[in-house]
């Protein structure tokens, strides 16, 4: 099968998962994306670069997963003056908002059909392109709001309410217009991008040694996630090797990070039905775990513990046996919630049925991660394609074939049981060792990718280097952006007052998608 | 139901008393009883994510937990701006999120209190001023008081609310002392 | 006579005022233990409808006088619902002008203005909690109306004083229809009082708001209105509830003395206790109910109501006309 993208002009890439880039020109981009859709590749993320000061090209790059590997398309356009490249949305339709946003951000049009500015809502002006090379990084604009013009839905009774950007709760912003009659919701649009703050500009004044900082802050649920792909990226591109000790605590901490999210996510679903019982008892055991982390790791968020080369701290005297002793309380109390939630008749009144997401539509629209796993699609990094010490533990894979909000919570409860499992066996076989190899200062013009399962799904980095220890480009890529289309159709037959709920079992982040 | 009511009683109350902020500032019950005198204990807070990472809205959803039990002392989160006497915010501000802020500001009622949390707050964080960053909150609208930390923890952040709303009062009632001589 | 009866008309109206809060207050607290966390003090709706008056008011320029005149007329219904519950005593001067069903004509006037004023400032939320609202109200009407017409049948009044008074007169009175008809009223008032499980009192989710949705463009004294009229508005419910199930302690028709008002107060303070302890502990174990249940969970407390009724009837019990 991957013989058919033309394996002999492959370019490897530095990267933790095998990567391969291909450069292609106008057709190849298009019969290549085609050949890749018929394979049932996954479609990973689409981003742009400004190369007119190398060599007078704009490049737009695209990247999909293989069974087993990755691989990058490259395609340089030539006419800097309009460019523009064929869209991936009729054969990927995740990729139109990454079009859009490339189109925001540097000016590299999709040839689409929706041409709508998606990260520019008007604080810059519409022919000012930020992430080109002369723009300066630190120039603001005053604001000049534009209306955005949402689809209109007509019809009898057909209203629309407008939520957000501003949301009632402690959320991060967005806005959602909903087209309803009644209660029922005819079509729910999404509207994202409040939170964009030009992280990849940004990513242009830091170096090389510096940048998981900035990537570990682009989603604070997923930093560990982040940085561990920014390293990865970084150290794949030096040749460094992290110390085993570092690999094994890298993982403690990115399982760490997922179970608190889970934890979170469980006890806030909970209260959203409006059984607040859940969210005293779950809060209260992702506290015990964050205090946990401030014991082990020296903080409650784990933003800046991995570091190029490896990490940043080591477990304290008695660490271990602390985490394990928490371990078993947590796996108790979460396994006697989990009894308690599949018995609440009331709950799972709310839960079952509630923001189906079909297997059939999960696929076509190339969800990613837990979202993806809960419509029955097995996907997961750390099972498919696991890097290391993912290599040794063989973690289980955990699906559910509903795709309702009951079958999101299933795959939360059965994770952070998988989870806690993983910690214990990195724990008893924790290596000993030193804590960080420092890597080397990579010379300008390397590209390297790091690919994480963070908990909601592929965290995708991809780094391009400056001389001198700075970067060229860096692209960071949540999973946030192939789902929030998704949650347009779940809440289709669903009412209003159901939507937080659903857009809760999902959880996306707002942050991450925007940059 | 039996199962959630034993779990409840089995769990009992969880809820801490903070430990002081540091040697020369008083203890937190301290300044928590200048609150009661003050503001009667009931205070409204209203939160804007005007472009934050989220680890700073983790760390606030964590003053809910029975642990913190914000609600215990009397503050809570409310919906609505008009509701609400503290605005706080999170975030440096996005470009895109900038008249959303001044709005919500705007239909805050008199007296309101601004707390900007965490270093994006403060000064911008990492992210700092740039085309979609406007850095600090204190750049778009006026700040009484910044929690810094990335993220604050939630003790910090407690503190941080109720030390911003006793200077407060501490300066409405000079201010209305001065008034009146 | 008349104007002793008449003054402790008024400190029963004033007693009303003063203590729906600590109701509130009350329940507020039972919900927070039952959530595993210390309580806020007892006083902490004073003290925040003591502030809600010091602050400045924040109008939409866009609100009617309709707007502004709709705290004071909610508090004002909820204040001459009091004034007709006998909740320490039955002698009420101002209950002979209105029976029960008067009672549900008050409700119904208050939740009209509630919703209209929420409709006022063109909001999308406002609009959808009146929408709501009015579906709740609609349902929860006749339930309420079928619950006062098994006490009609068993009391042969719809007047909440007689009906005390009737229940004085024969206190061995058990019928199997009082049963039904009490879980009728107790599902009536959860849903007609904003509680779990047809709201969340506390919810931060504004797309599922029922009753908070229309007081969100609401601030200062109006808001500090609004919410003492809802604190009265349960106060009132629970001494319906009272008055109709466990009137034990209420001053009946012709005993007076101070004596007899002290043990009524005392009686009502410890029902009240009661009363917020349960309540909440139903809060606390329920989930809320999926938005378009609601009507079966109203239909459910109607046919309870009805089969009251029937139960009754089909049994021949003794009526006192």
């Amino acid at each position: 099968m991957e013989t058919d993208f033309a394996k002999d002009q492959q370019l490897p890439i530095p990267s933790n998962i095998q990567s391969y880039l291909l450069r292609v020109d106008r057709e190849g981009w298009l019969r290549t994306a085609q050949a890749l859709h018929n394979a049932d590749a996954k479609f990973l993320t689409l981003w742009g670069a400004d190369d007119r000061d190398r060599d007078a090209y704009f490049r737009v790059y695209a990247a999909w997963l293989l069974p087993q590997s990755i691989l990058v398309l490259e395609h340089s356009i030539e006419d800097v003056r309009n460019p523009s490249y064929p869209g991936l949305s009729t054969i990927f339709p995740a990729a139109l908002r990454m079009e859009r946003a490339a189109y925001d951000l540097l000016g590299i049009s999709a040839e689409e059909a929706d041409a709508r500015a998606w990260l520019r809502h008007g604080g810059w002006p519409g022919n000012l392109f930020p992430l080109r090379r002369e723009v300066s990084a630190s120039q603001s604009y005053p604001l000049d709001p534009e209306p955005y013009p949402f689809v209109m839905v007509e019809g009898d009774g057909v209203h629309e309410i407008a939520v957000g950007p501003v949301h009632a709760g402690m959320i991060e912003p967005g806005h959602f217009r909903f087209s309803v009659v009644g209660e029922k919701v005819l079509r729910l649009e999404e509207r994202l991008g409040y939170t964009h703050k030009g992280v990849a500009k940004r990513f242009e004044s830091l170096s090389q040694q510096e940048g998981h900082r900035l990537a570990a802050r682009l989603s604070g649920d997923s930093a560990v996630a982040f940085s561990w792909a920014y390293c990865a990226a970084l150290e794949s591109i030096t040749y460094t090797s992290c110390p085993p000790r570092a690999v094994a605590l890298r993982a403690l901490a990115l399982e760490h990070e997922r179970i608190a999210n889970h934890l979170g996510d469980l006890g806030a679903l909970g209260n959203d039905a409006g059984f607040a019982f859940g969210l005293t008892q779950f809060s209260r055991f992702k506290e015990n775990l964050l205090r946990a982390n401030t014991l082990t790791f020296g903080a409650r968020y784990l933003m800046d513990y991995i570091v190029p080369g490896g990490v940043a701290g080591d477990l304290p005297e008695g660490g271990g046996d602390l985490l394990l002793t928490q371990y078993e309380t947590l796996e108790e109390g979460v396994a006697t919630l989990r009894s308690i939630y599949a018995e609440h008749a009331g709950l799972q009144d709310r839960f079952r049925e509630t923001g189906r997401l079909e297997h059939r539509l999960a696929r076509q629209f190339g969800a990613l991660g837990l979202a993806a796993r809960a419509s029955g699609i097995a996907c997961d990094l750390r099972v498919d394609h696991p890097w290391s010490p993912y290599d040794g533990l063989v973690p289980n894979l955990v699906t559910q074939p509903h795709g309702d909000v009951a079958a999101r919570v299933h795959v939360r409860f059965d994770e952070v049981m998988e989870s806690l499992r993983l910690c214990r066996i990195l724990l008893e076989g924790l290596p000993a060792g030193p804590l960080q190899n420092t890597p080397t200062v990579a010379s300008g013009g390397c590209l390297g990718i790091g690919l994480i399962e963070g908990w909601r799904g592929p965290v995708m980095v991809v780094l391009e280097t400056a001389a001198g220890g700075g970067i060229r480009r860096c692209h960071a890529h949540d999973p946030s952006w192939q789902n929030w289309p998704l949650l347009e159709f779940a809440i289709l037959g669903d009412i209003v007052p159901d939507f937080p709920l659903i857009n809760k079992s999902f959880n996306l982040s707002y942050s991450g998608q925007d940059g | 139901m039996f199962d959630v009511i034993s779990l409840m009683l089995r769990t009992g109350i969880l809820t801490e008393r903070l430990p002081a902020r540091s040697p020369e500032s008083p203890p937190l019950e301290s300044v928590q009883e200048d609150i009661r005198r003050i503001l009667g204990r009931a205070l409204c807070i209203r939160h804007v994510d005007a472009g934050s990472c989220n680890g700073c809205e983790l760390e606030l959803q964590a003053l809910n937990n029975p642990y913190y039990n914000l609600e215990g002392a009397g503050i809570k989160f409310v919906a609505s701006p008009r509701h609400a006497d503290v605005l706080l915010v999170t975030g440096p501000v996005s470009a895109n999120m900038e008249e959303a802020l001044k709005r919500t500001y705007g239909a805050i009622p008199d007296p309101k209190v601004v707390i900007a949390v965490g270093d994006c707050g403060a000064c911008g964080g990492i992210f700092g001023k740039s085309y979609a960053s406007r850095g600090s909150v204190a750049d778009v609208i006026p700040v009484h008081r910044v929690i810094p930390g990335c993220p604050p923890e939630p003790a910090k952040i407690l503190a941080g609310i109720l030390d911003a709303v006793v200077s407060a009062q501490g300066q409405a009632s000079k201010r209305d002392k001065a008034k009146r001589s | 006579m008349r104007e002793i009866t008449l003054a402790r008309q008024l400190g029963e109206v004033a007693l009303a005022i003063a203590i729906a809060p600590l109701f509130t207050g009350w329940i507020a607290q039972c919900r927070a233990w039952m959530q595993n966390r210390s309580a806020p003090p007892l006083l902490q709706p004073y003290r925040m409808l003591r502030k809600l008056f010091q602050k400045d008011v924040a109008l939409a320029t866009e609100a009617s006088p309709l707007f502004r005149a709709t705290p004071y007329v909610l508090f004002g219904t909820m204040v001459l619902a009091a004034a007709i519950i006998p909740s320490l005593a039955t002698d009420l001067p101002f209950a002979q002008a209105a029976d029960a069903i008067a009672l549900i004509g008050l409700f119904a006037t208050a939740r009209v203005f509630q919703s209209l004023a929420a409709m006022d400032i063109g909001t999308a939320f406002g609009t959808m909690g009146a929408r709501r609202e009015m579906m709740v109200g609609f349902l929860a009407e006749p339930a309420l109306l079928m619950v006062m017409f098994n006490a009609f049948l068993l009391y042969g009044s719809t007047a909440l004083p007689s009906l005390v008074d009737g229940y004085a007169a024969h206190p061995a009175l058990i019928d199997p229809s009082v049963i039904f008809a009490a879980i009728a009223f107790l599902m009536v008032l959860l849903a007609e009082n904003a509680r779990i499980p047809i709201d969340n009192p506390a919810t931060h989710l504004e797309l599922t708001m029922i009753h908070e949705a229309m007081l969100l463009e609401y601030s200062a004294r109006h808001l500090a209105l609004m919410e003492w009229a809802s604190s009265l508005k349960l106060f009132n419910y629970a001494c319906v509830g009272f008055a109709l199930f466990f009137p034990w302690g209420i001053a009946t028709h012709g005993v007076d003395g101070t004596g007899t008002l002290l043990l009524a107060i005392v009686a009502l303070l410890g029902k009240l206790a009661v009363a917020g302890a349960v309540l909440a502990l139903i809060e606390s174990i329920s989930a809320k109910l999926r938005l378009f249940r609601a009507p079966e969970y109203l239909a459910i407390a109607f046919l309870l109501a009805v089969l009251g009724l029937l139960v009754h009837l089909l049994l021949g019990a003794n009526t006192h006309a």
